[in-house]
């Protein structure tokens, strides 16, 4: 296991698009995953890595919304994501990103609000997975990764955003 | 083959470096809102080897506003760079102004420590919202770094916004209070008022 280093911008391998995982059970894979883990734990309030991120050009990433400052009462928890496909988008909402690749910058970000996504999980396995506000901006945070986009490619306008409508239910 | 949209930023850095100049001044720019205005004070700005720091530049009702941090060049003076847009200002009849500023950039870095959030407010428009609002936070210690309003709806029927964005004072975090002072607030003005602290989270 090892912590890596998190490439930042204008790093050009943060803008390639990411391969597929194609094998699951290739101990370097694996290997991988690990460092990604580990890489995430070790940085204060880090809730997700890419693997383009640490300069490994491949679709997979992971997620925890725990380590937030303030976690969202909901979320799922560790997730080891591999090829992930966002099958529907519901609803927008207006959120402050920070990226670790673009350090001391944090900028408003419009994400769906809920999202159902496709992928494998660390040993191959199809899993779907319904994400809600916190753990759907963070997934589409990092899907963006995979294809070289970074959350400043999607600021918003102040002057046309910012006034969510409070949640009447 | 090198994609000539992603051209190599590194090169850049090493090109302009602020630290050789030491001179700031704050440039503020208005006029009647037309296209242009920003391209050619910026070309005076290029061609006078001025660096544009942090800066600010909208539209605000029919004209067009810019404020802008300047690093000046070691021979240019605030007053020759007021001279350089002379004609500028007589061609586009724009208000000019170049304030030289004390200090360095150091004073914003304990800020990042501090925690932040954005107000929003939507109601009906009346006398006093802005102040009563920025009265408040004044009074609670926060620090405003943005704020933007505009008018929205009809003549007859005016609704306000406003989105502030605000930062505690230090490196505290913002007052328990802020929220149900603000629940008062939104009482006394019948508007509605959104405090969202920002997620400091890193992705």
């Amino acid at each position: 296991m090892a912590i890596l280093e998190i490439l930042t911008y204008p790093e050009p391998r943060l803008r390639a698009q990411a391969e597929p995982v194609d094998r699951f059970d290739r101990p370097e894979l694996q290997q991988r995953v690990d460092d990604l883990l580990q890489t995430m734990a070790a940085l204060p309030a880090c809730v997700g890595v890419a693997a383009p991120q640490v300069g490994y050009p491949y679709r997979l990433l992971v997620i925890q919304c725990q380590n937030s400052r303030k976690p969202p009462l909901e979320h799922p928890g560790l997730l080891v994501v591999g090829n992930p496909e966002i099958l529907s988008w519901s609803g927008t909402e207006v959120g402050r990103e920070g990226c670790l690749s673009l350090p001391d910058y944090t900028g408003n970000v419009l994400r769906a609000q809920t999202i159902q996504v496709a992928f494998q999980d660390r040993d191959g396995q199809p899993r779907q997975l319904t994400l809600q506000g916190f753990a759907a901006r963070v997934m589409q945070h990092e899907i963006d990764h995979l294809n070289g986009t970074l959350f400043t490619d999607r600021i918003v306008s102040r002057k046309t955003d910012l006034f969510p409508r409070k949640q009447r239910q | 083959m090198r994609d000539p949209v992603f051209f190599d930023l590194t090169e850049l850095r090493s090109f302009v470096h602020p630290h050789a100049m030491n001179q700031r001044a704050l440039l503020t720019v208005a006029g009647r809102d037309r296209p242009g205005i920003v391209a050619r004070t910026t070309q005076v700005l290029f061609e006078t080897g001025c660096n544009i720091a942090d800066s600010s530049m909208t539209q605000l009702g029919g004209a067009f506003t810019v404020m802008l941090v300047l690093h000046l060049p070691p021979a240019l003076s605030c007053a020759a760079l007021a001279a350089r847009l002379q004609p500028l200002v007589d061609a586009m009849r724009l208000t000019v102004h170049v304030h030289p500023l004390e200090g360095d950039m150091a004073a914003n870095s304990s800020a990042n420590r501090a925690q932040k959030a954005t107000l929003s407010l939507l109601g009906a428009d009346q006398p006093g919202i802005v102040f009563r609002t920025t009265q408040l936070l004044a009074e609670m210690g926060c620090n405003i770094t943005d704020l933007y309003t505009r008018v929205l709806g009809s003549a007859e029927r005016p609704v306000y916004s406003m989105v502030i964005e605000v930062e505690s004072s230090d490196s505290s975090e913002l007052p328990p209070e802020l929220h149900p002072r603000l629940a008062q607030l939104e009482k006394q003005l019948n508007v509605e008022i959104n405090l969202r602290i920002a997620d400091s989270s890193l992705m």
